[in-house]
C-alpha cells in the first residue's frame, strides 16, 4: 500500500516529463516540445544575445595552417584574415554556419527535396517535385566535376570542414533557434550539399518555361495569332547587348528538322520558379561620371526572407582580398569588389529549359522510343523519410532527355502525356570555380577567363575596373538551338529534337566600352535579331531595363548617389505605357463625377509608385481587370494557355490595328473591355474609398519557415514589380550594392535584414531599415586586421 | 527550515545538473533534494515549485533583460501570447517540474523508510 502513493506521483511526473518533451501535432500545427523550448538552460532563452555580445576573442579551428584573424564590425561583417586560400575557405564555412546554420542546413534540404524530414507530409508534394526536376541529377554531376578540378576540391573540402566544426562545437542547448522550434538537429555539410545550394540558385533562376502553355496556344490558335498574343521578339525592346556592328565570328548554325506536331492534352509544369526572379545591373564608363572613375551598380531581386540569401563580408589572403555578397555554402563571393574591379550579376532569362514527349514500348514503360529503337529507361528509386509517417517510396524514369518529371504516380497524367525534361541544371557546373577566380580579378582579361568556367544559371555579368574599363557578358553554357527549338513540347523520339550542341564560348553575347558610355541589364532580352544564335524565352522583362537606360542616356556626370537614388526609383513605366493606352479609350463626355475624379488622378499621375499614394494601386486593380476580363476567352479553351504578357496586352490596347485583329479572331471588343473595367473600378472606388498602394502591395520580409512572428509586414517602400525598385509583396530587391572604381574603390551596400540568421541577435533586422531608403552604409573595406577600429571586435581562429 | 533549504537546494542542484543535462534535469533535482531533506507532504511540493519558479524566472528573466525584450516579443507574438505571459508559462513548467519531483522525492523516502 505505501508505494501506491510515490509510484502515482512517478506516472505523474513521468507524464509530465514526456508531454513537454516531445513535439505534439494539434490539428496541423506542430507545437514544440515546450519543456526543453522553454528551459532556460536549454531552450528559446539561451537564443537571446545579449545585445552588447561580441564574439569570442578566439575559438579553434582545427586543420589550419595558421591563425586566422575575423574582424567584426559594427553591424557584424566579418572580414576574414587569412594566410593561404585553404584557410581561407576553411574559416569562411565555420564563420557562416556561425552566423546561417539553419538557412545553410534548410536550403539544402530544401533543394534536395527533404524537407518532409522536417514538416512532414505537407512537405512531400514539394520534395518529389524537387526530385523529379532532377535537383539532386544537378547538384551531383556539378559535385563531381568540382571535386575532379584540383583547385577547388580542397577548398570546398575545406569549407564543408568549417562548417561541420562548427556543428560540432555546439551542444544541443546552442543550436539555432529553429532547430529548438521545429524540433531537429542540423546534418554534417558536404561539397555535395554546397553543390545542392547552387542547384537551389539555378532553380531560382531558371526553373521556368510555359512550354506546354505555348504548345496549346499555337494548336488551338494558329501560328499567326499564337505569334499575336505571345511573341517571341514583339517591337520596342532594348536588349542586354544590342548589335552594335557585325558580330565578330562565324556562327556555328543548326538547320531546323521538318515541322512536326507537338501534341497536345499535355500537363502544365506546377513546379516552377517564380519569373520574376530578377535584377539590374549597369556600369557606367568613366567618361561619364563625376569622378572620371567608373561607377558599377547591382540589385538582384530574389524572394526576401529572414535570413537574407545574401551575406556580405570580405576574405583575404597575401594574394587577393574582395568584399561582397556571398550565398549560404559557396566558396567566395558572387557580387563584389577586389583592389582593381567590381562585379555583379542579374539573371539572364534564356530557354535552357525542355519538354519532350515520350513514347513507351508498352504500359511497362521499361523502353521508349529513340532514333527508331526502343531504349531501356534508367530508373532511380527514391525514399522520402516523412516525418511521423512511414517512408515513401518513388520511382523516377530517366530518359536519354532527362527525368520524367509527371506520369501516372505524380501529377496522374495519362500514359500518352507523359514529359521528360531537358534542364541545363542537370549539367555539370564548374560555376563555384569562375566566382573563385572572379575575386581575383584584375582586368578585363581575367573577367573573361573567370566566366569560362561560369554554365548556370545563365547571368548578365557586369564588371568595371580600376583601369577604366566596363563590359557586360551574357554568360551561361547555352544549347545551340534552330529556330523555335524547345518553344514547344519536343518529340522525344527525333535525334534532330535533342540538343546538339552548345554555343562557342567565344560566340557569347559580350559589350566592352561601348559608345554610349554605360552598359545594363534588367533581365530583358539578351540579344536582338542582329545575333545570328537563336534566343528565346518566354518570360522577359520589358520595362525596368528601358527606365535605367533612359536613365543613364542622360547628359549627366553621374555620382554614387544617383546610382543609389536610381536603384530606389519607383518610376513605373509599365503605368506610363498602360495608362498611356488605356485612358485614350475611354469616353470622357459620358463621364461620372467618380468617373472624372479618377480620370483626372490617373492622369496627372507622374507614374512613380509611392507607397503612400493611391494611383499605383487604382493603375494595378485596372490594369489586372483588364487583362482578366480581355484574355477571357483563353482561358475558357480545355487546356491551359497562360495569359498574353502585361507588355503585349499593353501594345494591343494601344494599337487601333492590333486591337482590331484581336476582336476579329477571339471576337473581343477591347475598347468595351476597357471601359466596363474602369467603371467597375470606379464603383469599388466609390464603396471602398482610397486604397494606398502600401496596403496592396504588402511590402515585407518573410522568415525563411514562413513563421509569421520572425517577419516584418507592411513595410513603407515605394516602388512596384516594374520599377527599377521591384518592390513586389515579398519579393524585392535582396540586396544593393554601389562601387565607384577609385584607386582604391569605394563602395555602399544595403541588405533588407541583417548579417546575422539569429532571431535572437540585434543583427536580425538591424540593416531593415536602411534598406528602405536611399540610405546606404559605406563598406568598410579593411587593408589589415590592425585597420579595426574600437567598434570592431575580433576573433582568431587558432588551429 | 527544512521548506528554505529544500528552495534553495532545488534551485542550486536545479541549476547545476541544467548546464549539463536536458529539461527534466531540474525534476531529478527535486526528487534528490525532496528524497534527502524530506520537507513533508504538500511542503515539498510548495517548496520544489518555488525552487523551480525562482530558477527559471530569474534565468529567463536575465536572459530576456540583456537581450532587451527582443527575442522575447518574437516567441510570445508566434506562441500567440503576451511577453509577460511567456515568463509565466516559463515559471510555471519550472515549478510543476521541481515540485513534483520534490514531491515525488519526498514521498519515496517516506516508502522506502
Amino acid at each position: 500500500m505505501r508505494w501506491i502513493v510515490p509510484t502515482m506521483f512517478a506516472l505523474l511526473l513521468g507524464f509530465l516529463i514526456w508531454a513537454l518533451g516531445y513535439r505534439h501535432v494539434v490539428g496541423d500545427t506542430p507545437i514544440p516540445p515546450l519543456g526543453r523550448f522553454l528551459s532556460p538552460q536549454e531552450g528559446f532563452w539561451r537564443n537571446a544575445e545579449p545585445k552588447d555580445a561580441r564574439h569570442p576573442g578566439s575559438l579553434r579551428l582545427t586543420g589550419l595552417s595558421a591563425p586566422v584573424e575575423v574582424v567584426w564590425d559594427e553591424v557584424g561583417v566579418p572580414h576574414l584574415f587569412a594566410a593561404n586560400d585553404t584557410d581561407l575557405y576553411r574559416a569562411q564555412g565555420y564563420v557562416v554556419a556561425r552566423l546561417r546554420l539553419w538557412q545553410l542546413d534548410f536550403i539544402a534540404r530544401a533543394a534536395a527535396g527533404r524537407v518532409s524530414e522536417v514538416i512532414g507530409a505537407q512537405g512531400l508534394e514539394f520534395d518529389r517535385g524537387q526530385r523529379r526536376k532532377g535537383m539532386s541529377i544537378g547538384a551531383e554531376a556539378s559535385s563531381a566535376a568540382l571535386m575532379k578540378d584540383p583547385v577547388m576540391a580542397p577548398l570546398l573540402n575545406a569549407y564543408a570542414d568549417g562548417v561541420n566544426q562548427y556543428i560540432a562545437s555546439l551542444d544541443p542547448a546552442d543550436l539555432p533557434l529553429e532547430y529548438k522550434l521545429l524540433d531537429y538537429a542540423p546534418e554534417a555539410w558536404t561539397p555535395l550539399r554546397s553543390a545542392l545550394i547552387q542547384q537551389y540558385m539555378v532553380e531560382n533562376l531558371s526553373g521556368w518555361d510555359r512550354d506546354v502553355e505555348d504548345t496549346h496556344a499555337r494548336a488551338a490558335l494558329g501560328p499567326v495569332l499564337h505569334e499575336l498574343l505571345f511573341p517571341s521578339r514583339p517591337p520596342g525592346v532594348e536588349p542586354t547587348v544590342p548589335t552594335d556592328s557585325i558580330w565578330p565570328f562565324i556562327p556555328e548554325l543548326i538547320a531546323p528538322p521538318p515541322a512536326y506536331d507537338a501534341g497536345a492534352g499535355h500537363v502544365a509544369d506546377k513546379h516552377r520558379s517564380d519569373p520574376t526572379n530578377g535584377s539590374n545591373n549597369w556600369a557606367v564608363h568613366g567618361t561619364r561620371t563625376a569622378s572620371g572613375h567608373p561607377l558599377l551598380a547591382n540589385d538582384t531581386h530574389l524572394g526576401l526572407n529572414f535570413p537574407p540569401i545574401w551575406i556580405p563580408l570580405q576574405l583575404t589572403t597575401p594574394e587577393h582580398s574582395v568584399f561582397g555578397f556571398t550565398i549560404p555554402g559557396a566558396c567566395g563571393v558572387v557580387i563584389g569588389h577586389n583592389r582593381h574591379a567590381a562585379f555583379g550579376v542579374t539573371n539572364a532569362p534564356r530557354d535552357t529549359r525542355d519538354w519532350y514527349h515520350i513514347t513507351w514500348q508498352d504500359e511497362r514503360k521499361q523502353a521508349y522510343r529513340y532514333a527508331g529503337e526502343w531504349l531501356p529507361v534508367e530508373v532511380r528509386a527514391e525514399e522520402f523519410a516523412v516525418r511521423d509517417e512511414a517512408p515513401f517510396r518513388d520511382t523516377i524514369r530517366i530518359t536519354i532527355h532527362g527525368p520524367v518529371m509527371y506520369d501516372e504516380q505524380f501529377g496522374d497524367v495519362p500514359e500518352k502525356a507523359q514529359l521528360a525534361l531537358r534542364w541545363m541544371g542537370h549539367e555539370p557546373s564548374l560555376t563555384q570555380k569562375a566566382l573563385y577566380l572572379m575575386n581575383r580579378v584584375k582586368g578585363h582579361a581575367d573577367y573573361v577567363e573567370a566566366l569560362r568556367y561560369f554554365s548556370a544559371p545563365a547571368q548578365n555579368w557586369v564588371f568595371a575596373s580600376v583601369s577604366g574599363d566596363i563590359a557586360m557578358r551574357v554568360q551561361g553554357t547555352f544549347p545551340n538551338k534552330w529556330k523555335d527549338q524547345g518553344r514547344f513540347v519536343l518529340d522525344g523520339s527525333l535525334p534532330a529534337h535533342r540538343w546538339q550542341g552548345y554555343i562557342p564560348f567565344e560566340h557569347t553575347a559580350t559589350q566592352v566600352n561601348p559608345g554610349r558610355g554605360f552598359v545594363s541589364s534588367a533581365n530583358q532580352h539578351s540579344v536582338d535579331e542582329g545575333y545570328p544564335y537563336w534566343f528565346h524565352n518566354a518570360h522577359l522583362e520589358y520595362y525596368r531595363n528601358r527606365t535605367i537606360n533612359h536613365r543613364l542616356s542622360e547628359a549627366v556626370e553621374f555620382t554614387p548617389e544617383d546610382m543609389m537614388a536610381l536603384q530606389h526609383s519607383g518610376y513605373d513605366l509599365r503605368a506610363a505605357e498602360g495608362l498611356d493606352a488605356m485612358l485614350p479609350l475611354l469616353d470622357e463626355a459620358s463621364f461620372t463625377a467618380e468617373e472624372r475624379a479618377v480620370f483626372d488622378l490617373l492622369s496627372a499621375w507622374d507614374h512613380h509608385s509611392r507607397y503612400d499614394g493611391e494611383e499605383e494601386a487604382l493603375y494595378t486593380r485596372w490594369a489586372d481587370s483588364i487583362r482578366v476580363a480581355l484574355w477571357a476567352p483563353l482561358q475558357e479553351q480545355p487546356l491551359p494557355f497562360g495569359d498574353p504578357t502585361p507588355y503585349n496586352t499593353i501594345r494591343i490596347l494601344g494599337d487601333s490595328v492590333l486591337r482590331a485583329q484581336v476582336n476579329a479572331a477571339l471576337g473581343i471588343d477591347v475598347r468595351a473591355v476597357v471601359r466596363s473595367t474602369f467603371e467597375a473600378l470606379v464603383a469599388e472606388h466609390k464603396v471602398e474609398g482610397p486604397q494606398v498602394w502600401r496596403t496592396m502591395n504588402n511590402a515585407r520580409v518573410q522568415h525563411l519557415a514562413r513563421i509569421p512572428a520572425l517577419g516584418v509586414e507592411d513595410l513603407p517602400v515605394n516602388g512596384c514589380g516594374t520599377a527599377v525598385n521591384a518592390q513586389r509583396g515579398n519579393h524585392g530587391p535582396s540586396q544593393r550594392i554601389v562601387v565607384e572604381l577609385a584607386d582604391p574603390p569605394k563602395a555602399w551596400y544595403q541588405l533588407p535584414g541583417g548579417i546575422s540568421g539569429h532571431p535572437g541577435s540585434v543583427h536580425y533586422d538591424d540593416l531593415l531599415k536602411e534598406w528602405l531608403t536611399p540610405t546606404y552604409r559605406p563598406v568598410v573595406f579593411l587593408g589589415s586586421p590592425a585597420d579595426a577600429t574600437s567598434v570592431h571586435s575580433s576573433t582568431t581562429l587558432t588551429p | 527550515m527544512r521548506s528554505a533549504l529544500t528552495v534553495a537546494l532545488t534551485a542550486l542542484l536545479g541549476y547545476a545538473l541544467g548546464s549539463f543535462l536536458p529539461f527534466w534535469s531540474l525534476a531529478l533535482a527535486g526528487i534528490a533534494v525532496g528524497g534527502v531533506v524530506a520537507p513533508g507532504g504538500w511542503r515539498a511540493l510548495g517548496a520544489g515549485a518555488l525552487a523551480g519558479a525562482l530558477l527559471w524566472g530569474v534565468l529567463a528573466w536575465s536572459a530576456d533583460h540583456a537581450n532587451g525584450g527582443l527575442l522575447t516579443g518574437r516567441i510570445a507574438a508566434l506562441l500567440q501570447v503576451s511577453p509577460l505571459g511567456l515568463m509565466g508559462i516559463t515559471i510555471l513548467i519550472g515549478s510543476l517540474l521541481a515540485g513534483t519531483g520534490c514531491l515525488f522525492g519526498d514521498r519515496l523516502r517516506k516508502a522506502l523508510a
